[in-house]
């Protein structure tokens, strides 16, 4: 479908400006399950930089109309803000049972969303990171995991 | 093998196999679902549809009367459903479906067979989980992830 989209003008300016300026960066969690195939729902998408203070991804982020929170300050984490990105788009700063970023961006592919390539932290690093966070909602997504890496090794 | 398997997980399909004139379809044939018909043990003669009828839930003795009812194909499924058995209801055989849904019906059962196999080799998987993941597979990527997006949220709160 030509006119199918996932993503909104803002999301795909920004990750557009992202890619293109070579910040390194992954999609991870849930949504990067469910990209290779498991049968979940996510509320947010959620995104996985190397460097929180690369200059670049504010350059993006302005780019694309929306507002960098890079650091810790009063209760908000980083945060990609401003009502032209949305709140979809979710920063994370770590990531439980996993190893450093570098380490783990040999363990992604390349999947395209809405025609943007973007990288995709490998769904079994994703179950790996679930069962270390351990809250009851990442238990929860186990199943739906285990079952889509079931299908892909057969595949 | 395959036959006694099929009977044995999917004992609903057994009264809707039996309207399949056989050998039409060799599609279906190749699935395996002949010989189900074949091998399976003839029900007793207890006095034709009429008897048949009566043995249902009045509920759904109506809803083969033709009740008015728009849910009335997904209640009859869901009568044989419930007793473990399927009472093949005039809009569920499948002389009654079109080449393309039969296509569907095939394809989808190779599907659940796939599903089956899987998860019979990885143990503590659900099948129905495996089956979607096989159905989740066939739409883009970006097509998941809309999915999910939407099941996650509301996409109107977001702009949308």
């Amino acid at each position: 479908m030509d006119d199918f989209s996932v993503l909104t003008a803002g999301e795909k300016r920004l990750l557009e400006a992202l890619r293109t300026s070579g910040v390194r960066f992954m999609i991870v969690g849930l949504s990067a399950a469910v990209l290779q195939g498991a049968n979940a729902a996510t509320r947010d998408i959620d995104v996985w930089f190397e460097d929180l203070e690369d200059p670049r991804i504010a350059r993006a982020i302005r780019e694309a109309g929306g507002i960098w929170i890079s650091g810790f300050f009063g209760a908000r984490p980083p945060q990609i803000g401003g009502d032209a990105i949305g709140d979809r788009l979710d920063v994370v700063t770590h990531m439980h049972g996993l190893g450093a970023f570098s380490d783990e961006f040999a363990n992604t592919r390349e999947v395209r969303i809405d025609g943007i390539p973007l990288r995709v932290l490998d769904i079994r690093r994703v179950l790996a990171s679930k069962r270390a966070t351990g809250r009851p909602k990442d238990l929860a997504a186990v199943p739906a995991l285990e079952e889509a890496i079931a299908v892909i090794e057969e595949t | 093998m395959f036959a006694a398997d099929l009977a044995r997980f999917r004992p609903k399909y057994t009264g809707l196999l039996a309207t399949i004139p056989g050998g039409q379809d060799s599609a279906l044939a190749s699935l395996g679902w002949a010989s189900v018909l074949a091998s399976r043990p003839a029900r007793p003669d207890r006095g034709g549809a009429a008897a048949a009828l009566s043995r249902l839930a009045p509920w759904a003795q109506s809803t083969r009367r033709g009740t008015p009812d728009r849910n009335r194909s997904r209640r009859s499924v869901k009568s044989g459903r419930a007793c473990g058995q399927c009472y093949a209801t005039p809009e569920m055989t499948l002389d009654s479906l079109s080449p393309s849904e039969r296509g569907w019906l095939v394809d989808d059962e190779l599907r659940w067979q796939r599903a089956r196999r899987i998860a019979e080799r990885h143990g503590h998987v659900d099948v129905s989980g495996v089956y979607h993941v096989l159905r989740n597979l066939e739409k883009s990527p970006s097509e998941r992830l809309k999915a999910a997006l939407t099941h996650g949220r509301l996409f109107r709160f977001n702009g949308r």
